[in-house]
């Protein structure tokens, strides 16, 4: 039952915050970043176990709820474990000058966030998948509007707004479900749902595409994102293209690989992944706000990593899986970075980054944006090429061109970013980092290069979990029990 | 016998509405706290 630990310690920890909080300032803050290095502790524990399905927990089957920690799922629950972590140690610096008001409130979040994504990945069970919808946007809404300036509130409304709307089509879709199949659990209605009449699986389909489209940023439906990076802190913004976004995106192919293993659906869903791809880079190219241009480079990466899932072939997934990985750390770098900038300087303006005076930070990011680029020997390239090579194999040669403009799109203002970076120029006064922070850099760019070089430290288990999550058929048998 | 399961299904979801609009309503008076504006079309702090 130890799995059930990743979603109950921190929300736990989210319930215990105001006792935790009498013990002085830090009792937060510490307990709560220990307690996320023991569940990365217990993350790792069990990557080390051979088995595909590591963990099954049924309360009460077949009415009652279920979790199901396959490798596949392991992967994002060891991913958003270390992201949360990486992001409290660096949080645990940055508080000492600029902290947050009202900190106790702002972990109960923090906690929640990770507790959701993490139910999310985890759960089997499509109407708690819901609830955990739910819990993963109200905490993300509250977080965007946390600094109560008028942006921050108006970023929060539009996003509250547009995940209203998505929670609405996705009841529907869940409603439409029961009452067609008279079952929750995703395996059973799985086992079900080809035999649905053809209208009823379109409309069901359409209603779960415009519920998670919302959520996975995905093109028309991704118009707010832009506007909720502005209007946030960038230090939440690490948060949302590390952890949440990744955690809709798992959820909604597992739940696609269930229900419509294969057909046109999928070929419907390649096109649109490409084409949000090409729109995010062309609307990325004219940015002057750095925040809201890292928001349009999230959109495409997002956008490739969405391509890659709905080719439903193992080497594609696979390669989402890296670009999942390379992409969460790297942004997270990015995010982080722009923090500590904005702290001394001031500023998210692009022209910032010629007077930006600190070659660790300029180094550092470099290679970040260099892994965003799919640059060879850095984590991005090795994901990149998985998806090109098996777009090409499969002759979808139309979205492989769409994908290659794309990225060369990006290349462009990334190489503008670089440009201003290493721009000789008068410099403002140094800008100085603290010892920890620059552990959790170069310990994030360290993992970038290091997966970059040596993919296969990392490459057969990602191999395992792509295949485990394609292979709808071991998961509904492992869960119906047949 | 009833099927106890929609019963549940639509009280959470009402809860979660609820709540949901809840925390809306009080980012719009937040909102109007600061700016003194409600009008969807004049929000426009994010438009630069």
């Amino acid at each position: 039952m130890s799995s059930i630990l990743f979603i109950a310690l921190p929300l736990l920890f989210g319930f215990a915050t105001p006792i935790l909080s009498k013990f002085g300032k830090n009792g937060v803050v510490f307990s709560s970043t220990i307690m996320q290095f023991f569940l990365l502790y217990l993350a790792l524990n069990f990557l080390r176990g051979s088995d595909s399905f590591v963990e099954i927990i049924s309360i009460a089957p077949p009415l009652g709820i279920s979790f199901v920690l396959s490798k596949a799922s392991l992967f994002f629950v060891t991913l958003f474990t270390f992201m949360m972590l990486v992001f409290s140690l660096y949080y645990l610096v940055h508080r000492k000058t600029d902290a947050y008001e009202n900190e106790t409130k702002f972990f109960i979040l923090l906690n929640m966030l990770l507790a959701s994504s993490i139910g999310l990945v985890l759960s089997s069970d499509i109407f708690n998948i819901y609830v955990f919808f739910e819990i993963t946007g109200i905490s993300a809404y509250i977080l965007t509007a946390y600094k109560k300036t008028p942006s921050a509130l108006e970023a929060g409304l539009k996003y509250l707004l547009t995940g209203a709307i998505a929670s609405i089509f996705l009841i529907f879709a869940i409603v439409l479900i029961y009452i067609n199949i008279g079952s929750l659990n995703l395996a059973v209605i799985s086992l079900s749902f080809e035999t649905l009449p053809y209208n009823t699986k379109i409309l069901i389909s359409i209603l779960l595409l415009i519920g998670f489209g919302f959520k996975v940023e995905i093109f028309p439906l991704n118009l707010w994102v832009s506007d909720v990076y502005q209007g946030s802190s960038s230090l939440v913004n690490a948060l949302f293209s590390g952890i949440v976004v990744k955690a809709y995106l798992f959820v909604f192919f597992h739940i696609v690989y269930l229900f419509l293993p294969s057909g046109e659906f999928s070929v419907f869903l390649i096109y649109l992944g490409a084409i949000s791809m090409l729109i995010a880079e062309i609307a990325g190219l004219k940015q002057t706000n750095l925040k809201k241009l890292f928001a349009y480079s999230s959109l495409g990466q997002v956008a490739l990593i969405f391509t890659a899932f709905a080719m439903q072939n193992v080497d594609a997934i696979q390669g989402a899986l890296f670009i999942a990985f390379a992409h969460s750390i790297a942004k997270m770098i990015i995010f982080l970075a722009l923090t500590s900038i904005n702290k001394e300087y001031k500023s998210f303006d692009i022209e910032i980054l010629k007077n930006m005076n600190s070659s660790f930070l300029r180094t550092i990011m470099l290679i970040a944006m260099l892994s965003l680029l799919g640059i060879p020997l850095f984590a991005g390239f090795i994901g990149k090429f998985l998806v090109l090579k098996s777009l090409a194999i499969e002759g979808i040669l139309a979205v492989l061109f769409i994908i290659i403009i794309a990225s060369l799109l990006e290349a462009v203002y990334y190489f503008k970013l670089v440009g201003f970076m290493f721009e000789k120029g008068e410099k403002k006064e140094l800008l100085n980092i603290d010892l920890t922070q620059k552990l959790v850099f170069t310990l994030l760019a360290f993992l970038l290069i290091l997966v970059g070089i040596a993919p296969f430290v990392i490459s057969n288990f990602l191999h395992e979990s792509a295949t485990i999550l394609l292979d709808s058929k071991s998961f509904v048998d492992m869960l119906v029990g047949v | 016998m009833n099927d106890p399961i929609p019963h549940a299904m639509i009280l959470t979801a009402i809860v979660i509405g609820m709540a949901v609009l809840a925390l809306g309503v009080s980012f719009a008076i937040e909102y109007y706290k600061l700016t003194g504006k409600t009008n969807i079309d004049e929000m426009t702090s994010l438009r630069h």
